[in-house]
């Protein structure tokens, strides 16, 4: 660096400038993110802490809002939260495990190159890029009692996919991974072109079989992409809403399995579902409550992707 | 002429050529069979959607996955309701997304030059604090955003859709890594011949960017089309809704003529299937433009 004589003042009028020119680089984004994100999550967690009524001014409560969550079972919330919990962590459990295990086996097989790949990709990934009200309108029919095809195709009868518990988690289940799958694999694809192909070669030449080579070096060197995706897709699933919501017209959430203290459980009613209910503007609505609802939610997501993060971390070391 | 031994291209007998590409067959065989599965809701869907109601009732043999009788009279049908004004939601859905569109090109390729290309106080400490920021789990600050826009008198009005769809950090994350790809030496050059920081920007950094602004518009296109629930919540008028929560709408006024929903959930399809059409390279290799997510 040349030594400059003192340019103090000339200096700092210089870096006042630098700054402001990026402030106003910045200022779109930031304001946006402020305005539509930032400011509705910090009120977020101060209207947990109060009651309030659309258009009212919050009242201050403290720790009403989850003392009647997590102690009182005499209020619909106590158990609505208990639920929704349960449903969404339900949901999360049994759908994140096929979304990586399914777009991997396709990632992989993709990456034979066998005849047709690129189109296979490309049909692959189409659901993706659906919205979920079209994927649930058609997927509906696909499990439709009397004309559905799956019953059909698998000689079903009339079997009633809504009804029953196990077949309506089964059916939401493999809506969702048909629709999410594409995503993952993409990423997966990237990752397997990235290892590099002598390990492979080398592996064959000690006598590795494909089983081996698999566990041994492709698991191995994905472990980022693995991570990654299962902290991405966990927090993707726990925001379950559009296919329990639209799976049954007649019996949103599902049938219910259940009636405590006069409330009635729903089988497939998940936690954003008994949220949005309580804090858009129905009469009698309460979104003091529904922020602390989902102020429950956020941390537990939060909680989970942490302990994801240093497990899996832990592993791959 | 010597007789070297020169290998032949034809293997030396299918057993050779099995064993050899046996991964390529167990994987076609594969792929080929989930396939089967994969693309017949697609394609149920868009042919059921050409059945008459009464036909897409009945218990029929596999067969008649193709319809007996072909009819658009269901298509006719949900462009014709008042109830499920579908045009005025397809109109809807297309202002919305374009809009995001260019607010997040705007929007995120500003703040990717400005945190990429120049120097200010607390550059990374702001990039990465809205980072990490960005990862506090949204729900919280929907019942919130709710009321916000009710303030602004936004509600059942378009732009309460609009502007909340811009905030992601992803764009900016995958534009600043592009960025970081090309040369200076451009920039240098622009400023020695007197260019300040934003005609650097529109004459010289804007072009350079076009492979990843692509990808990040048709990514930003196909999420502004397909979002579904923020647009439930925040319009409650049928007349203002977009097209994917109309679908719900539709599926709730029809319960009874399935195959008029599908006509619907067809029609929600086709936009998204045209530009896939057009380019799917963007969508499949997209996300590589210079990410870091690599083994």
């Amino acid at each position: 660096m040349t030594i400059q004589p003192n340019r103090a003042p000339a200096r700092s009028g210089r870096r006042l400038k630098a700054n402001l020119t990026a402030l106003s680089f910045l200022a779109p984004h930031l304001l946006l993110f402020a305005v539509f994100f930032l400011i509705p999550s910090v009120v977020g967690i101060v209207s947990a802490f109060s009651k309030w009524q659309l258009g009212k001014p919050m009242e201050f409560i403290g720790l009403e809002n989850f003392k009647t969550l997590f102690f009182n079972p005499n209020s619909q919330y106590y158990w609505q939260l208990r639920w929704g919990l349960g449903n969404t962590i339900k949901f999360v459990a049994l759908t994140v495990p096929f979304q990586i295990i399914m777009p991997l086996l396709l990632a992989v097989a993709l990456k034979q190159k066998p005849f047709g790949h690129k189109l296979f990709q490309s049909l692959f990934y189409l659901p993706a890029l659906l919205s979920i009200a079209v994927v649930m309108l058609g997927w509906n029919y696909m499990f439709n009692m009397s004309a559905g095809f799956i019953n059909q195709a698998l000689g079903l009868g009339k079997l009633n996919w809504t009804t029953s518990p196990p077949h309506s988690w089964m059916a939401l289940v493999t809506i969702t991974i048909w629709w999410v799958a594409g995503g993952n694999m993409i990423i997966y694809q990237s990752a397997l072109a990235s290892i590099p192909q002598e390990l492979y070669e080398a592996a064959s030449v000690d006598g590795a079989n494909g089983w081996r080579q698999f566990w041994h070096i492709t698991v191995p060197g994905m472990r980022y992409p693995l991570t990654y995706t299962a902290i991405t897709s966990v927090i993707q699933q726990f925001g379950i809403y559009g296919q329990p919501l639209m799976f049954d017209v007649a019996r949103v959430g599902g049938p219910t399995v259940a009636m405590v203290n006069g409330f009635d459980k729903r089988s497939y009613y998940v936690m954003l579902m008994y949220i949005f209910d309580l804090g858009f503007g129905r009469a009698g609505g309460d979104p003091g409550m529904a922020s602390a609802m989902a102020l429950v939610l956020g941390l537990v997501i939060l909680a989970v992707s942490v302990i994801q993060f240093r497990i899996l971390r832990a592993n791959a070391q | 002429m010597t007789n070297a031994h020169i290998p032949s291209r034809r293997p030396h007998s299918l057993g050779t050529w099995f064993h050899k590409n046996l991964g390529k067959i167990i994987a076609f065989a594969f792929l080929m069979a989930l396939l089967v599965i994969w693309i017949m809701p697609i394609v149920w869907t868009v042919l059921s959607s050409l059945k008459p109601s009464s036909e897409a009732k009945q218990y029929l043999k596999l067969k008649n996955i193709i319809p007996i009788t072909w009819t658009l009279d269901n298509y006719a049908y949900v462009f014709n309701t008042a109830t499920t004004p579908i045009w005025g939601w397809m109109r809807n859905s297309f202002v919305v997304a374009l809009s995001q569109v260019v607010l997040v090109l705007f929007a995120c390729s500003t703040s990717a030059f400005a945190y990429e290309r120049l120097r200010f106080r607390g550059k990374e400490a702001v990039f990465w604090a809205v980072f990490g920021l960005s990862m506090f789990p949204n729900v919280v600050g929907l019942v919130p955003l709710f009321q916000i826009m009710n303030m602004f008198k936004w509600l059942d009005k378009l732009p309460s859709i609009i502007f909340p769809g811009v905030t992601g950090v992803f764009n900016i994350f995958l534009i600043r890594n592009f960025l970081k790809g090309v040369p200076r030496e451009l920039d240098e050059a622009a400023s020695i011949d007197g260019a300040g920081p934003w005609q650097t920007y529109l004459r010289i950094i804007l072009p350079s960017l076009r492979p990843v602004l692509t990808v990040v518009a048709l990514f930003a296109f196909t999420g502004a089309w397909n979002d579904f629930v923020w647009p439930s919540i925040a319009i409650t008028n049928p007349k203002n809704l977009t097209l994917t929560p109309g679908l719900r709408l539709l599926q709730v006024s029809e319960g009874t003529h399935i195959v008029r929903q599908l006509a619907g959930g067809v029609l929600g399809m086709i936009p998204t299937f045209l530009i896939y059409l057009g380019a799917q390279k963007y969508f499949l290799t997209g996300l590589n433009l210079g990410s870091g997510i690599k083994g």
